[in-house]
């Protein structure tokens, strides 16, 4: 079960946000509709893409994975039952999936995604549990790292800023209801 | 049920929109076979409402709500019921807790009333306590693709007319709240 609902469905915009703006064998960075989203496209048959992407639907301190494939059959609400493996030596990041058409799309620790990064990755290997998807030429990513970062940090404090116009228009409502109530000090 | 990932598959399906500000308006659509009528809000939580009238639940509505901001979690004991209120009409069912979500089993002839109510604004409640406010707006407006996507399904697939309405309101039982429609 995905941690967030829409969460994962962030993945969401993947259907739409999911093509980098990207000629084959570039990373670039894209900021659009108040999402970011650092992606590369491949020039094999299934016009590969990879792209991470943040937006509203991702989830705080998570980022998503997005891989299309023009050759993988899977659709927009087939339930992907084990989670979807992406993985750079060390380094691996794992979450549940979700599934839109030739496309997935798995949440992540954002603090894994910096690591990655920080690791000068070449390659990465993509798995749904022992089922290897798909390997992928990385290179370059790290490089291109800063300027993502950058537009996070941007989305960051945009949603600061729309969290408390909320709270200001809406002060009889909590932002999160299910919060354990503070206990009281004693007197 | 695996309610989050009906949300989840519902909402990647029809898309969310592009900006913050931006609204979208109510959307019918079909999804492992079900008909489901939706929205999702513009707000940080990034909202979003769902109505799906369920075979397997004898034709009840199930009524989900998510809201990322929400620490609920799956499992979680939540005091309910679960309401859904305008100024003229009320539904309400037991709640079940998901990742970020709130859902309830809710009178097959709820989404009748409410689109009948023609709501603009609408409360959700867990219990006394104030989940959320939202704008319904276009609520009635978007009901017939809905309502076509009802009428296509295979009969045998419904045990029950959903959209029929009730004449016994029993299943109502809050009563009206003013909230300014």
């Amino acid at each position: 079960m995905f941690t967030f609902l829409v969460a994962s469905a962030l993945a969401a915009s993947a259907a739409s946000a999911g093509t980098p703006q990207t000629g084959p064998r570039a990373w670039r960075e894209h900021d659009a509709n108040g999402q970011c989203m650092y992606g590369h496209g491949y020039a094999d048959s299934g016009r590969t893409e990879i792209v991470l992407i943040a937006n509203r639907l991702v989830p705080p301190g998570h980022l998503g994975w997005g891989l299309k494939n023009d050759n993988w059959s899977i659709k927009a609400g087939d339930i992907i039952a084990e989670p979807i493996t992406v993985r750079s030596g060390p380094i691996s990041m794992s979450g549940n999936a979700l599934a839109m058409d030739h496309r997935i799309m798995v949440i992540v620790p954002m603090e894994d995604v910096r690591k990655f990064a920080a690791s000068n990755p070449a390659m990465v290997v993509v798995s749904r549990g022992n089922q290897l998807l798909t390997r992928l030429g990385v290179s370059g990513f790290s490089a291109g790292w800063a300027g993502f970062a950058g537009c996070l940090a941007n989305a960051d404090a945009e949603r600061a800023r729309q969290l408390k116009q909320e709270q200001e228009a809406n002060p009889d409502i909590a932002v999160d209801p299910f919060a354990p109530t503070p206990s009281k000090p004693p007197h | 049920m695996k309610i989050s990932h009906a949300v989840a598959a519902l909402i990647v399906t029809a898309g969310i929109p592009a900006k913050a500000q931006t609204t979208m308006p109510w959307k019918a659509m079909e999804a492992n076979g079900q008909c489901n009528y939706l929205k999702i809000f513009p707000d940080t939580g990034l909202t979003t409402v769902g109505f799906q009238p369920n075979a397997a639940l004898d034709g009840k509505v199930f009524v989900v709500i998510t809201n990322r901001n929400w620490s609920v979690a799956a499992g979680d004991q939540v005091i309910g019921p679960l309401i859904i209120q305008t100024a003229a009409v009320s539904a309400e069912g037991v709640p079940l807790a998901g990742p970020h979500l709130i859902g309830a089993a809710m009178p097959a002839d709820m989404l009748a009333r409410f689109v009948e109510a023609d709501p603009r604004i609408v409360e959700f409640r867990l219990g006394s306590k104030l989940l959320t406010r939202l704008d319904f707006t276009g609520f009635k407006a978007g009901w017939t693709a809905f309502a076509a996507c009802m009428d296509k399904r295979p009969a045998t697939d419904i045990t029950q007319k959903p959209l029929a309405k009730e004449h016994d309101m029993q299943d109502a039982p809050i009563a009206a709240k003013s909230l300014g429609n």
